[in-house]
């Protein structure tokens, strides 16, 4: 149904073409009629003619030729001489002439007398014609001379063509002559034509050329003219002088026209070449019709020989057509309007398929059951169903999901009772469930379908609105996020004029969204940047689509305030401006936030006091301004002495308030071209920019020890520190910070060495010192990586009460490769400045792991074997599972080796109980190393999970003699006895040493005099070649 | 095709000659009382002629020949086409004209004789011809009153004496074959037209001497030599007894003009100039 224009005209081309043929039927039926009934008349008329003329014909022969005179003369010229001849032809001429001349008065125009041998004796028409053999051409005369019988058709002549009948001339029963006679055609005008030359009924007839060229008389020719209605005929010319009858019919004007048109008409034409009788209505135009008969005259040989031409009226032709057509038409236009009608209507559905088709909106059509009767393809697009699989479906079951109301039935469903009410529901809650099972939210509009004045329906429009509901929620979100921005949010129109803010632009710049929309933004402007700034920034956005940095404006109070500020444009797929965003930021605080945070970064939380990083700036500025003037700068180095101990002791607090106090007292001192910095913990530097003699340096420290020297009050205790301090010297002792204040720590290092709170000048010794220090912490890095310069020794234990060994010792030494041997004291506190603890620690645990799996392995049992663990190495978080990582890589068990800490460690780090119990609960034993130097208490003592006090050397090497570290050690015994702990005492060098020990209750002991450390080898031999009670 | 393309050169030379030599000439036909007759005689010599030379020739009607030797020397008149006894008459009264052809009869002369016939067994000579009904063809033909006079002129009688009458046929076949039906005793008629009838037993009892054809006289006080000498030409140039285009072409031409012309050297009108001294004026039988 794609092209109802094709379809409705090949329908009225249908129904048009089966009715036309029903009118030309119609037609052919009526003018067949008409024309059949004119054949029939004319055909009558000539026959009625013929008849009546052959009567008279007969008549006259009986009375006036079928006479004894004239058959006498007949008979006579049979046999006369050629002068009798003329005689008897002029007398016969005579004697017919009368009568010829009554025949002419009634259109007989050929009366002949032939002599019985077929010549033509007289022609009375033509009686200068004669003596031809006549009967050779006529056949009706050949055929009474033989008969002897009468005989009549129609033939040509010598002269005129026409209906002849011929009659015998017999004398005494021979025939002697024929009188024959023709009945002119003209007689039948009078009868077949209308008096009236204005009439429209004439007749003429038309001969055939060949016939009557092949038997006339040449001097006849011009008796003939053409005709135009056939090539092959001729008519008797009407105007020839040659007539011997004038025509009282005479051819109305029509005739010749009529005469052309029916030579132009092919049918005509055919039907003349094939000799038949013919009949046509004929229009000259449209008002001037004929009825044209042509009817077919056979001569005496049954030959189309001639044609006789009526024509008549045919006026009643166009009304013919004329009703016929207006049948046609009106049939046609009511065929045409109906069919127009059909086209409408057509061209509307098209239209409403076309509609719907294209219809963004799905639409479907429900029947009053409820069930869908139509689906457009937006409602397949949507819904994902083909209408096929919607036809005849209830809508509600198939797809309605509705909004919330989850149990709606479809007796309830408004989407079609309310359409059926005869209202229209409309909704933009309702939702909708795809082939796919997606919820569609849907804006439908449902309208009742009118069909006659009833409900038949209802018509269902939608529209998936699930995107816009989404960017209605999205756009209400962004709504909200644009709102409640901490940034201001400023859009402009393409002119700048401003469209829209946010909350935050009200508050930062206290104008209401009301005052500003519609305005330049320069309302904000602070007056700060001049016209050059503004015209760089706009040409930088209009080049780079974007501006972004710091502007000053002012609020609605006229504070001006600093702002970060973002400007963008927006513009459209044809880069025409749309508007314009500007996003900015108060950043008055932040600005206060920075100056604070570089006060951070520059200043000692604790002290206020400039810390390391400002001082060495600090101290670079006054370097170079040092070598401009030519002047020189002193760096005091200032460490407090045992301020870990206070720290520990007293906790980091009173520690922190120590060193705000201190602090405090040294910034009195500071002059106010120096300055006085914390570098960390409690290491102070002190600068003089500028000093005179060279004795002021020592002067300010002096008067810095001083200052520290008096008693500290810090809540409610009175703390006395010192401090050591270190001198250096620019340009003497270095040239850059970093050395001046390298140089000073090595001096006051030197004076922490020398017996703290002094002060000490860098010399360079310090220097060297400094620098083997720094070669020999290279080296112990060097040796830690490639691992064959250290090496373990070890020191067998043994136990009085068990008699004999009981363990070792593993003693770590390094095989320098130009220094020679290093015992730990020689490395070791290098090591911990560097920080290397951790890593020797796991050297030697692993080197000491090995060590017992290998002897095992040989089937020797070392007993314990104890390593020494640092501080540095206890403050690694994940020692003790690297401890236990390795032992359980060596194949060796916790319980083959102790750890030894140093009371000292283990009173520092009293944090690091739960980690003691951790590795006696995996296996490992702890011993209480260099006991009796430390600050133990009987409760500390009571928590650590040791197994072993091991006394202090300290305390052995007099116990032979003295009496009072005798008391010492029974203490500690009986002390270590108490809390279940055993007593190793190391340093043991002579047998009276041994002797006391064993008498006091030492557990155990450990010493040159029982062995020295020895090379795991050596061990072997040693614990091989043992005897248990061999120290006894 | 060859036609068509004569008819167009025709009717291009026609409008062509029309617009820049053309002019209308009065042509006066015979004056004979049925104009239909005489338009269908004389149109087609006229269209000829209007094509031919660029002159349109229009007729005029006159009633007889005395009106149209009266327009004629009025100069109402251009060419005239006259037998030979009234273009004598109109040469005598009137000097400004000139024969432009003569005709030739249906024989191909351009003279003729006429011949006194009876019926063959009548018995009736010249010399008997007392008390006789004469048919006479038409007052005008030469072999009429004139020709007839003078042959009865030559033995001493005449038409209206010796007891003699005389009606008019009104052709030459008429009379001779009123002869042969017994309705005149003698006829005066052409030569040719005796022997036509010869058969039937009609018996020639005298001949007459030879008398000019028809022939179209110009006024020259009208017409110039070279509008003649154009309209002598066209005539001359046809030729329809040997052309078969010429006899195809003046077919539908009064029989008087479709058999050509002559020259009006061949018109010898003094014979008739010397019969009208004896004639009686007017005719009888004439209007006049």
């Amino acid at each position: 149904m794609k092209h109802p224009a094709i379809i409705i005209s090949l329908l009225f081309l249908f129904f048009e073409s089966i009715f036309g043929l029903v009118i030309y039927y119609s037609i052919s039926t009526e003018i067949n009629y008409h024309l059949k009934f004119r054949e029939t008349q004319l055909t009558t008329a000539v026959e009625s003619i013929t008849t009546s003329y052959s009567r008279l014909v007969e008549a006259i022969y009986e009375k006036e030729i079928n006479t004894p005179d004239i058959i006498n003369l007949i008979a006579s010229a049979d046999t006369a001489d050629e002068e009798t001849h003329s005689l008897l032809r002029g007398r016969l001429y005579r004697r017919v002439y009368p009568t010829f001349k009554l025949l002419k008065d009634r259109k007989i125009r050929v009366l002949q007398f032939t002599l019985s041998d077929g010549q033509s004796f007289l022609r009375m028409h033509r009686p200068d014609l004669y003596a031809d053999i006549i009967a050779d051409d006529r056949p009706i005369l050949k055929r009474v001379l033989i008969t002897g019988r009468d005989s009549q058709g129609f033939e040509h002549g010598r002269v005129y063509p026409g209906f002849r009948t011929a009659f015998p001339l017999i004398k005494e029963g021979k025939i002697v002559g024929v009188a024959d006679f023709s009945v002119a055609f003209d007689a039948f005008y009078d009868i077949l034509s209308d008096n009236d030359s204005n009439s429209n009924t004439f007749s003429q007839m038309l001969l055939r050329k060949d016939l009557v060229e092949a038997i006339s008389h040449p001097s006849i020719k011009s008796l003939f003219r053409s005709t135009p209605v056939h090539a092959d005929y001729i008519m008797e010319d009407e105007n020839s002088p040659l007539r011997d009858i004038n025509l009282s019919v005479k051819p109305p004007a029509y005739v010749s026209r009529l005469d052309k048109a029916l030579g132009s008409d092919r049918d005509v034409e055919a039907a003349m070449r094939e000799g038949r009788t013919f009949s046509l209505y004929k229009c000259m135009n449209d008002l001037e019709c004929y009825q044209v008969v042509l009817l077919s005259v056979k001569d005496s040989s049954n030959r189309t020989s001639a044609y006789i031409v009526g024509s008549f009226s045919g006026d009643e032709y166009p009304g013919i057509i004329r009703n016929h057509l207006l049948a046609f038409s009106l049939g046609s236009l009511l065929f045409f309007l109906a069919l127009r009608y059909y086209r409408n209507w057509l061209k509307s559905q098209q239209q409403l398929q076309t509609i719907s088709a294209n219809m963004a909106e799905g639409m479907y059509v429900m029947n009053h059951q409820g069930a869908i009767v139509f689906a457009n393809k937006a409602a397949e697009s949507i819904l994902g169903y083909t209408q096929k699989e919607m036809l005849g479906k209830s809508a509600h079951n198939l797809f309605h999901h509705h909004s919330s109301e989850d149990n709606i039935t479809e007796q309830d469903c408004h989407i079609r009772t309310i359409p059926l009410s005869g209202e229209i529901y409309r909704s933009s809650e309702e939702t909708f469930t795809d082939r796919d099972g997606n919820l569609i939210r849907a804006e439908i509009t449902s309208s009742p379908l009118w069909n006659n004045a009833h409900i038949s329906g209802a018509v269902v429009l939608f529209r998936d609105i699930t995107l816009d509901y989404e960017n209605r929620i999205r756009q209400k979100q962004t709504d909200t996020a644009f709102q409640n921005m901490s940034e201001a949010v400023v859009v402009t129109d393409a002119n700048i004029r401003i469209v829209a803010v946010n909350h935050a632009f009200t508050q930062i710049t206290g104008f209401s969204e009301e005052f500003v929309i519609g305005m330049n933004p320069s309302v904000l402007a602070s007056g700060l940047h001049d016209r050059t700034f503004y015209q760089n920034l706009w040409r930088k956005i209009e080049h780079d689509g974007y501006w972004e940095g710091e502007i000053f404006n002012r609020r609605k109070n006229g504070e001006i305030y600093p702002e970060w500020i973002n400007i963008s444009v927006i513009k459209d797929r044809e880069d025409q401006v749309l508007s314009y965003v500007a996003v900015f930021s108060d950043i008055t605080e932040n600005q206060k936030k920075e100056l604070r945070l570089q006060e951070l970064a520059y200043t000692d939380q604790l002290t206020n006091l400039p810390n390391r990083t400002s001082f060495m700036r600090l101290l670079e500025q006054s370097i170079r301004h040092s070598e401009r003037v030519h002047t020189r700068v002193a760096l005091l180095y200032l460490d407090l002495d045992h301020f870990k101990q206070i720290n520990d002791t007293l906790g980091h607090l009173m520690g922190d308030k120590l060193l705000s106090e201190a602090a405090n007292r040294l910034r009195d001192i500071v002059r106010q071209d120096d300055v006085l910095a914390r570098l960390g913990g409690d290491e102070f530097i002190f600068m003089i920019e500028t000093f005179e003699q060279d004795n002021d340096p020592a002067r300010v420290a002096k008067k810095l020890l001083a200052c520290l020297k008096q008693p500290f009050h810090i809540e409610d205790r009175v703390l006395y520190v010192s401090a050591s301090i270190g001198i250096s010297l620019f340009p003497d002792d270095g040239s850059d910070p970093t050395t001046l204040l390298k140089n000073a720590d090595a001096a006051m290092y030197r004076s922490k060495r020398s017996g703290r709170g002094s002060y000490s000048y860098f010399t360079e010794d310090m220097a060297r010192e400094a620098e083997k220090r720094f070669h020999l912490e290279s080296d112990l890095r060097s040796a830690l990586s490639e691992g064959s310069q250290l090496h373990m020794l070890y020191q067998p234990k043994f136990s009085f009460t068990q008699n004999g060994l009981i363990g070792c010792e593993a003693l770590i030494r390094w095989q320098h490769p130009t220094r020679g041997l290093l015992s730990p004291t020689d490395f070791l506190p290098i090591a911990h400045d560097a920080g290397l603890m951790p890593e020797i620690t796991e050297f030697v645990i692993h080197q000491v792991s090995k060590q017992i799996n290998r002897w095992t392995q040989m089937g020797l049992d070392p007993g314990k074997v104890s390593i020494n663990l640092d501080s540095q190495t206890l403050k690694c978080s994940d020692f003790n599972t690297r401890l236990m990582r390795i032992v359980s890589e060596e194949d060796i068990k916790p319980e083959q080796m102790e750890i030894e800490i140093t009371e000292t460690v283990i009173l520092e780090q009293s944090d690091y109980m739960n980690r003691y119990n951790e590795l006696v609960e995996s296996g490992f034993s702890i011993s209480i190393d260099d006991f009796g130097t430390g600050e133990s208490s009987l409760f500390r003592l009571k928590q650590i999970p040791a197994s072993t006090l091991k006394v202090d050397r300290t305390f052995i090497m007099d116990v032979a003699h003295n009496l009072s570290d005798q008391a010492i050690l029974q203490s500690i015994i009986g002390m270590a006895k108490t809390l279940g702990k055993k007593v190793l005492c190391e340093g043991v060098e002579d047998s009276g040493q041994l002797g006391v020990l064993k008498e006091i209750g030492c557990d155990e002991i450990q010493g040159y005099y029982l062995a020295k450390p020895m090379p795991p080898d050596t061990l072997k031999h040693f614990y091989s070649s043992f005897e248990n009670n061999e120290f006894n | 095709m060859q036609r068509a393309l004569i008819h167009f050169f025709s009717i291009f030379l026609c409008i062509y000659v029309s617009i820049t030599y053309g002019r209308e000439l009065r042509f006066a036909p015979l004056p004979l009382e049925n104009k239909n007759v005489i338009h269908e005689q004389y149109q087609g010599l006229l269209s000829y002629l209007s094509a031919q030379t660029g002159h349109n020739l229009r007729m005029k009607f006159y009633r007889d020949y005395a009106e149209i030797i009266e327009a004629f020397t009025n100069n109402e008149i251009d060419i005239a086409y006259l037998g030979p006894l009234p273009y004598v008459i109109l040469k005598k009264q009137f000097a400004k004209q000139e024969p432009i052809v003569c005709f030739r009869d249906t024989e191909g002369e351009a003279s003729y004789t006429c011949s006194l016939v009876v019926f063959g067994d009548s018995g009736l000579t010249l010399h008997s011809l007392h008390g006789v009904h004469i048919g006479l063809t038409q007052p005008y033909s030469t072999c009429g009153y004139l020709a007839v006079s003078e042959m009865l002129d030559d033995v001493g009688l005449s038409i209206d004496h010796d007891g003699n009458s005389a009606d008019y046929a009104g052709s030459h076949s008429q009379a001779a074959l009123g002869v042969i039906r017994g309705e005149y005793d003698v006829a005066g008629v052409k030569t040719a037209i005796a022997k036509r009838y010869a058969h039937l037993g009609l018996k020639t009892i005298a001949e007459s001497k030879t008398y000019p054809g028809f022939a179209l006289i110009a006024n020259t006080n009208t017409m110039n030599s070279e509008e003649i000498r154009s309209i002598r030409d066209v005539l001359l140039k046809l030729d329809p007894a040997q052309s078969a285009e010429n006899r195809k072409l003046t077919e539908r031409w009064g029989s008087q003009f479709r058999n050509g012309a002559v020259t009006p050297e061949h018109c010898r009108y003094s014979t008739v100039y010397d019969a009208l001294e004896r004639l009686p004026w007017p005719i009888p039988g004439t209007s006049q």
